[in-house]
């Protein structure tokens, strides 16, 4: 690959010219420009970013968007910029924007997903595979690379939620399988839920698993009455809220173990158990056996304990 | 029917097995490498976004070096019935896309092991080492018993040799109808050519390039009507809307073309699968409905629709079986003592007592 850096020139350029919109060497980067705004409001900016310019006069970011935000909210009138020449290749130069930030910072999920789905629209797949894949730490084998890819093309507020952590890998995978209004009802309803990551994911997946089944779209799926009511009710907190529509959700999806669930409580209540005792079903209630579990505060006490339970048997 | 093999992959320990030049003279238009040709071959294949879509044109020949017979992979928090495998080989031409095996292996070309002087060496040991037990052996756990029974002949050779045995039986399992060249073989009671069955929808849908089910049962009954005791897998039970009258027309249909006394056995077992499964086929296939319906993991870690489903699947069918058949020999597939008794009103509480009830049916 010919070196697109030996032959730059360096030029002022307005940071509020580049369209930062423009995904064509974009590698996202999701955390937050505070800690940069402040940077370059102290010292400035050190590395100048790196443009192509295209056709027309258009300035294209290939290194630096960040630094280019960052200085448009400081309010910086210009900022000194290397050009590349406007014949570098697209491949050459989303090469330069890869290497550059990989060996810079580690790429979340969302990033990944991003950096792959542009590397398979750009390369040969077998390239992506012995050039990109290993340094991104990705299996060439299996279907989560073509998840990443769907992943990769969902909207930047659904890469930022996976990208902070709000919402799982599976949870956006699923999301892409969903078309934009479904998933943005999901955003939405998670959003107003405000649970954490893993019930997010059961919930959707819960959800998608509903409207697969019965081929209903989710919207209509969540607007029955009870779920309606439920998100409307003003009395309880957020999280009341988020496990009784949870709860509801994961007795559409699985009504038999929920009613089983529940007659099982309710079994247990009558009990009235001691403290040091608890029973518990088997897994999905399979069968009808119990595992019942006695603490005790020592071992002299098991002792006891079992002697008795050994001499009533 | 049969199926397209493009390329032949050939092991070089194996360029001189009679089965290898057997199999390269039956194709004379496939692609052949030998040795690291192949593996190149098979690291390119792998990068594919679906490795299975080719794989299933390619056939290995190789040297199998371990056991060809091992114990069914079955699941100790349920029900087995000790059946063993024969290993000829793994992968199948087919493309079934509820399928185990596009979850279990990690090669996604077809295998079949040519050294069978080993095979039959180890079975001839194993049924002498301990001719006091009765073996019921299959092949067609990892692959289909005859899916490349034309290229192979291994079906039949196998069904030569059973017939001579006292104490083992041999089971042939499959969704094709290539029971011809076995039928010029007198079994002398000691196989059972099984077809595993499924509803109509399930069969044209998600079986691509299998036998459509009025082939499957007509090659049944000219099986059995050579001597062949018969059986029927239905595996996997799939309760989309409607299941039921779809199940029954598979089974009236069943006993339409099929005398009852000379079936052997029909197994019954609902949609399971280890939790992978489902990422890896609706990759290769888009979303799958039925893998959306409440599953719950199982004893084994298996996804399994909740118990009380599946009782009441595994009654409803095994009750219209019982109307053509009242005695017919149902067992249910990795399920517990409690649903055997629910489903089936039958108390089956061991492993041991599940076998001795099938090897009945073909001592």
């Amino acid at each position: 690959m010919m070196s697109w850096l030996d032959p730059t020139r360096s030029i002022l350029l307005d940071p509020n010219d580049p369209d930062l919109g423009d995904r064509t060497y974009h590698i996202p980067c999701y955390a937050s420009l505070d800690t940069l705004v402040r940077s370059i409001e102290r010292i400035g900016i050190i590395n100048r970013p790196l443009v192509q310019e295209m056709p027309g006069g258009k300035m294209v970011l290939v290194l630096g968007r960040r630094r280019i935000e960052a200085a448009r909210k400081v309010g910086l009138k210009a900022v000194q910029v290397r050009i590349v020449p406007r014949e570098m290749p697209e491949a050459d130069g989303f090469l330069l924007a890869f290497w550059d930030n990989i060996g810079q910072r580690f790429f979340d999920v969302a990033t990944q997903a991003v950096v792959v789905r542009r590397l398979l629209e750009i390369f040969q797949r077998s390239t992506v595979a012995t050039e990109f894949l290993p340094v991104l730490g990705i299996a060439a084998k299996g279907p989560r690379l073509e998840s990443l890819r769907a992943i990769g093309g969902l909207e930047d507020p659904v890469l930022a939620s996976l990208a902070s952590g709000r919402i799982l890998e599976k949870t956006a995978e699923i999301l892409a399988r969903l078309d934009r209004k479904e998933r943005m009802i999901c955003m939405s309803l998670m959003n107003q839920l405000g649970m954490n990551a893993n019930k997010n994911a059961e919930l959707v997946v819960n959800l998608f698993d509903l409207s697969v089944f019965h081929h209903k779209p989710i919207s209509k799926i969540i607007s029955v009455s009870d779920a309606v009511a439920l998100l409307e009710n003003e009395l309880w907190s957020a999280p009341e809220k988020a496990s009784r529509f949870r709860e509801l959700v994961r007795s559409w999806k699985f009504p038999e173990l929920v009613k089983d669930e529940k007659n099982f409580r309710d079994w247990q209540r009558r009990m009235s158990l001691p403290k040091q005792i608890t029973i518990r079903h088997a897994q999905s209630f399979e069968n009808h056996s119990c595992t019942i579990e006695i603490r005790s505060d020592s071992r002299d006490e098991a002792n006891k304990i079992l002697a008795r339970l050994l001499n009533e048997a | 029917m049969e199926f397209s093999v493009e390329q032949l992959w050939i092991d070089e320990d194996v360029l001189d097995e009679p089965l290898t030049h057997e199999i390269v003279a039956k194709l004379p238009k496939a692609f052949i490498q030998v040795g690291r040709a192949s593996t190149e071959a098979a690291r390119l294949l792998d990068l594919e976004p679906d490795p299975l879509n080719r794989g299933k044109r390619i056939l290995r020949l190789m040297k199998h070096k371990g056991a060809f017979i091992k114990p069914c992979p079955g699941t100790r928090e349920y029900l087995c019935c000790g059946l063993k495998i024969l290993h000829v080989g793994q992968g199948c031409p087919m493309d079934c896309r509820y399928c185990a095996l596009q979850g279990y292996f990690n090669r996604p070309v077809m295998e079949l092991f040519v050294n069978i002087d080993d095979l039959f060496k180890e079975l001839d040991l194993y049924l002498n080492e301990d001719h006091l037990t009765f073996h019921r052996i299959c092949t067609g756990e990892f692959t289909d018993s005859l899916a490349l029974e034309p290229l192979t002949g291994m079906a039949k050779r196998l069904v030569t040799f059973f017939s001579g045995i006292k104490n083992a039986s041999l089971e042939i399992k499959t969704k094709t109808d290539f029971v011809a060249p076995l039928l010029e073989v007198d079994p002398q009671g000691r196989v059972v050519l099984s077809f595993s069955v499924n509803s109509t929808k399930i069969s044209r849908n998600d079986e691509k390039r299998s036998a459509p089910l009025e082939r499957r049962l007509a090659a049944a009954a000219r099986a059995q009507d050579c001597g062949y005791t018969v059986g029927f897998h239905f595996d996997p039970i799939i309760p989309f809307l409607g299941w039921e009258n779809e199940y029954f027309e598979t089974i009236d249909k069943i006993f339409r073309h099929l005398r009852s006394a000379s079936v052997a056995w029909i197994s019954l077992g609902v949609l399971r699968f280890v939790p992978e499964l489902k990422e890896v086929a609706e990759a290769r296939f888009g979303t799958l409905a039925y893998f959306h319906d409440g599953f719950l993991r199982g004893l084994d870690g298996k996804m399994r629709l909740h118990v009380d489903r599946r009782i009441e699947i595994y009654h409803r069918i095994a009750e219209r079986i019982r109307r053509h058949a009242p005695s017919a020999r149902i067992y249910l597939c990795m399920e517990s003592p409690h649903v055997w008794r629910e489903s089936l009103d039958v108390d089956m509480e061991t492993n041991e007592e599940l076998a001795a009830y099938l090897d009945e049916a073909v001592k």
